[in-house]
């Protein structure tokens, strides 16, 4: 195992990493999703979302599809392709996992309001993955110039789609909340609101300290600072530096949520980290506009770019 | 229009500081930078969840905070009271799933006895009674003022009678 890790390009190690992190990501969402007793629903409370909606609206399909020895076995079968998938790459076995995963989560999301926007990262960098999924890159001689093509452009996927959704949320945020949403008591008020919902984490702020004008203040620099943040998101893109100050800037707006608010995006704190935070120079996000790599293999990729 | 404009825009940024200086690898992958270009911006723009997941992603947008948050509180044979935990039901997401249960009592317009309200609680207590072992009597869901602390029953479920007999009042203090 180890001689395999060791014998890949750092390039291929990390898209490595990635994928294995996406996967046993969505094992764990799958194997905690308990997807046969979703028959015991009544039928009428699953619609769905794009795809998902015109697929339950088929009642024979969807009458098939949430039985429940059908969701069990498309559960297995997705935590089994998901587990394959980290030893074996090929483009045909991704592809099916990610139209597993993607269909499992298609039911998931029909029985609730609205798309949780914490699901798209892991659904997105697994299709990413998926699409930019060719044979392995090494440094043993069989180097394929093409497979590190691969890799790079499947980081670079998986970076934008990660990217995006921030900065739409800071844009809209700022376009459609205006200045009243930073200057008036709009966070303090949604602080109040989300901290008394149920959660899983069971965290929550004391009433009392929202009157603490050193408390409350600092929330609403953090939501500013926050939405600043999520904003020039795109400047991750430009220095390893900016990659940096974002990256823990938004960790700490993550562990921030989780404490104040009951809300954790543990699947994206991970990826983030894992697409964006490897390499010690900003090199691996700069992979995805600098130019091409030149870590260890980098002879080989000389050679290789000397070919074109 | 004008926000279809904007998130393109804003995707034409990302895109910009992102793109791979080797474009020629990209070529033969133009659908999936074509998708992220022309459906995520569009998906943002339409807000009707039918591209999903190109969907609008929001969170704090809006300077208006819901008055009331609902809480779901299962009450067992043994005479214990705690929050239904939503997680073993939707483990990724288990308060848009209290959304949407809040989207149908409000249009049930009831306070018991509604089917499909009925089956869903039936089966979440059966779930529930399957993770952990507890006896149901009642589950009864609770409008909560977070800003006065008054509370008020909104829909109530029991094993069988469906709260039938039940005559506790349907309004008290919290």
């Amino acid at each position: 195992m180890m001689r395999v890790w060791s014998g890949r390009t750092e390039l291929a190690q990390h898209a490595a990493a990635v994928r294995a992190g996406v996967l046993v990501i969505w094992c764990v969402v799958l194997l905690r999703t308990p997807y046969p007793d979703y028959a015991l629903l009544p039928a009428d409370m699953f619609v769905g979302f794009g795809v998902g909606r015109v697929v339950l609206s088929q009642e024979w399909l969807k009458g098939v599809l949430l039985s429940a020895p059908v969701l069990e076995t498309l559960r297995w079968t997705g935590i089994c392709l998901c587990v394959s998938s980290i030893v074996w790459r090929q483009r045909s076995l991704w592809l099916v996992t990610f139209c597993v995963v993607f269909l499992l989560d298609l039911v998931t999301k029909s029985i609730e309001a609205y798309p949780n926007h914490a699901q798209f990262g892991p659904l997105a960098v697994l299709f990413a993955m998926s699409v930019f999924a060719a044979t392995e890159a090494r440094c043993d001689g069989t180097h394929d110039r093409n497979a590190s093509a691969e890799d790079e452009l499947a980081l670079w996927c998986a970076s934008v789609l990660l990217i995006l959704p921030y900065t739409y949320i800071g844009v809209g945020r700022v376009v459609e909340g205006g200045a009243e949403l930073f200057t008036g008591d709009a966070l303090l008020r949604y602080v109040a609101y989300t901290s008394r919902l149920y959660s899983a984490y069971d965290f929550g702020v004391p009433m009392a300290w929202l009157d603490n004008s050193w408390f409350n203040g600092s929330l609403k620099v953090g939501f500013a600072l926050t939405t600043i943040c999520e904003v020039l998101s795109p400047g991750v893109f430009v220095s390893s530096r900016c990659r940096v100050a974002w990256l823990l800037a938004v960790t700490t707006f993550h562990v921030g949520t989780l404490l104040v608010m009951n809300i954790l995006f543990w699947e994206n704190v991970i990826l983030l980290w894992l697409v964006l935070g490897w390499g010690r120079d900003g090199r691996r996000v700069a992979i995805v506009r600098s130019a091409r790599w030149t870590g260890g293999c980098g002879r080989l990729n000389a050679r290789a770019s000397g070919e074109r | 229009m004008a926000p279809l404009f904007l998130y393109l825009l804003v995707t034409l940024v990302v895109l910009a500081f992102a793109l791979p200086a080797d474009l020629h690898a990209v070529r033969g992958k133009g659908l999936v930078v074509a998708a992220v270009m022309l459906v995520l911006p569009l998906g943002q723009a339409r807000q009707d969840h039918l591209l999903y997941p190109a969907d609008h992603w929001g969170m704090y947008t809006s300077p208006d905070v819901p008055l009331t948050f609902q809480e779901y509180v299962v009450g067992t044979v043994a005479g214990a009271s705690y929050h239904y935990p939503f997680v073993q039901v939707a483990f990724s997401s288990p308060r848009t799933f209290m959304a949407r249960l809040s989207q149908l009592i409000t249009r049930c317009r009831c306070k018991e006895g509604d089917a499909l309200l009925d089956a869903i609680f039936e089966a979440l207590v059966s779930i529930h009674r399957d993770r952990s072992g507890a006896a149901v009597a009642r589950l009864t869901v609770y409008d909560n003022e977070w800003s006065s602390a008054r509370r008020t029953i909104r829909y109530r479920w029991q094993p069988h009678t469906a709260g039938a007999d039940n005559d506790e009042s349907l309004e008290r203090p919290n």
